[in-house]
């Protein structure tokens, strides 16, 4: 019982920063109906960049932290701009293709940027633990839970609080109302895409400071959870993500300690599968999915 | 205020608005009438930047605006209501009136006090906290009035406002019109309603396969032949006839 206990603790540190992917994947599908598949590559090549910094010229880890998030978002703008702005409104498909193709091109750069394969990344804390009663906490994954649930804080507040938040919900419900009320489309997606990367840097950040190490396979890695993390929640979510992060992370710990590391991503495939099977929108999505058929029966 | 000249709208190749010129003058209602699909949304929506006008100029206080995206018309003062209503279901009332308000005031939403909203919609009023989806046809209707008005508008664009509601909510829609115009708000109207909407306009346009077949003053449409018989119908045209009273 008390594995059972620690390995589910465990399991929602490391959920939260698939929790902040999913967010990532969600804001922009709401808002765009569409998925952004070079968003690991994205996350990956701003890593690289701190990571970069870091190898030459032993920055501070909080430099490392910064460069990371900054860079993801101005590659985050580049991909908007390319595949989503540039590729025309009604041409969803085109703009998938294009984010994939543009994955290979970010993964190409952030290779020449750092040729070998594996990178120190420098930790928020040397790695360290602390006992609760019989329980163990990982100093590292403390801080990603905390790091990930501020940026959940600081998410909710921009969403409900601000203008620009009401309008990125407005237009994630109905693109043609939020039109006809004047919100500024271009800019609210590009909105969107910039709060996707903010999340999608600081989830990548802390991933790789509790790693303590980046690979070339880190941009696969984090667009693979991330997508199903709001798979499992359900698409355009918010709500959705967390969970459906949590409950990624919580399934894979348990698999990790009862079954053995190679069944980890395996139990990640199954979980996704059980749920399309099951319950296609996702835990929370439901009545996104059935408003969209709603929609395809009126035309 | 708004002058429509010569305008084209067409939908990949089919054409629905054949060179419509029409004209709003300030302070005026000016409704078009016509039966489904003759393009009466399109002209609005051409207005609103909702499409672009293949053809044709759009002039707002003299300047062009045809071929603007929506949301530069809006912050030129032209608000649609559209046909439909298209309320934020998912967000409460207060954040539906909070959206279209969105130009307005600093980052931060702050809760106003909406003295005016209470006298024109005390329905609503009551529910500002409730999601807008627990709202009732009429309600919602009110609500996308209500979230019109809040972007500012001088020229409101109404899209078949009565669409859907019963007989007695369509009626206080009207009115409702009526107390809009009194406080000086222009606007041009879409409506299937025809009886109702000439009673309530200043001038109309009879849009038919998207070409104005007939237009005037309200008083000299309702007395038209033609239309009396197209749209009201022969008892309709009868009643509507002092001599012929009952």
């Amino acid at each position: 019982m008390i594995d059972f206990i620690q390995n589910t603790v465990d399991g929602v540190m490391f959920g939260s920063s698939y929790a902040l992917l999913a967010i990532g994947f969600t804001i922009v599908f709401g808002v765009m109906r569409r998925l952004n598949l070079a968003f690991g590559a994205s996350i990956m090549l701003g890593a690289y960049m701190g990571t970069w910094l870091h190898v030459h010229y032993q920055v501070h880890v909080l430099v490392v932290a910064v460069t990371t998030v900054a860079c993801t978002v101005l590659v985050g703008i580049y991909v908007e701009r390319l595949c989503f702005h540039a590729v025309r409104r009604d041409a969803a498909l085109a703009s998938m293709v294009s984010s994939f193709v543009i994955w290979m091109q970010l993964e190409e750069a952030a290779i020449h940027l750092l040729p070998e394969r594996t990178y120190a990344f420098p930790g928020l804390f040397a790695a360290g633990s602390y006992e609760a009663g019989p329980f163990l906490f990982r100093t590292e994954q403390t801080a990603m839970l905390l790091l990930a649930a501020v940026m959940v804080g600081a998410l909710h507040l921009l969403l409900h609080r601000t203008r620009f938040g009401l309008a990125l919900r407005a237009t994630s419900e109905n693109p043609l109302a939020a039109a006809y009320m004047g919100i500024h489309r271009t800019w609210t997606v590009l909105c969107a895409f910039v709060l996707m990367s903010l999340a999608g840097g600081v989830a990548g950040f802390a991933i790789l400071a509790t790693d303590q190490q980046i690979t070339p396979f880190f941009g696969l890695w984090a667009t693979f959870k991330g997508l199903i993390a709001m798979m499992l929640g359900g698409m355009g979510s918010l709500p959705g993500a967390i969970l459906g992060g949590l409950l990624l992370g919580v399934v894979e710990a348990h698999a990790l300690w009862y079954l053995g590391a190679e069944y980890r991503d395996l139990s990640a495939f199954l979980l996704l599968f059980a749920m399309l099977v099951s319950r296609p929108g996702g835990l929370l999505g439901q009545r996104i999915l059935s408003r969209e058929e709603l929609a395809f029966r009126r035309v | 205020m708004l002058e429509v000249r010569r305008l084209h709208v067409s939908y990949g190749g089919l054409r629905a608005v054949h060179g419509v010129s029409l004209e709003v003058r300030t302070g005026e209602i000016v409704c078009i009438i016509g039966p489904n699909g003759a393009g009466k949304t399109s002209i609005l929506n051409a207005v609103s930047g909702i499409v672009a006008p293949e053809a044709g100029d759009v002039l707002f206080e003299g300047q062009p605006i045809g071929g603007l995206p929506a949301h530069a018309v809006v912050a030129r003062g032209i608000v649609q209501v559209p046909e439909g209503r298209l309320i934020f279901g998912t967000l409460s009332v207060e954040e539906n009136l909070r959206v279209a308000a969105h130009r307005r005031g600093p980052f931060v939403l702050r809760r106003r006090d909406r003295p005016g909203l209470r006298r024109l919609f005390p329905a609503l009023a009551d529910k500002l906290d409730g999601p807008a989806a627990g709202l009732s046809g009429g309600e919602a209707q009110m609500l996308a009035l209500a979230r019109g008005l809040e972007a500012e508008p001088r020229l409101l664009l109404l899209d078949e406002p009565s669409l859907g509601l019963s007989p007695k909510m369509a009626e206080e829609v009207f009115a409702l019109i009526r107390r809009l115009r009194d406080q000086g708000l222009t606007m041009l109207l879409v409506e299937q309603n025809v009886r109702q909407t000439l009673a309530l306009a200043d001038r109309g346009y009879v849009l038919e396969s998207g070409r104005i077949t007939l237009q005037g003053t309200a008083s000299d449409l309702l007395s038209d032949h033609r239309l009396v018989s197209n749209y009201l119908g022969v008892s309709a045209g009868a009643s509507l006839d002092p001599a012929s009273g009952r």
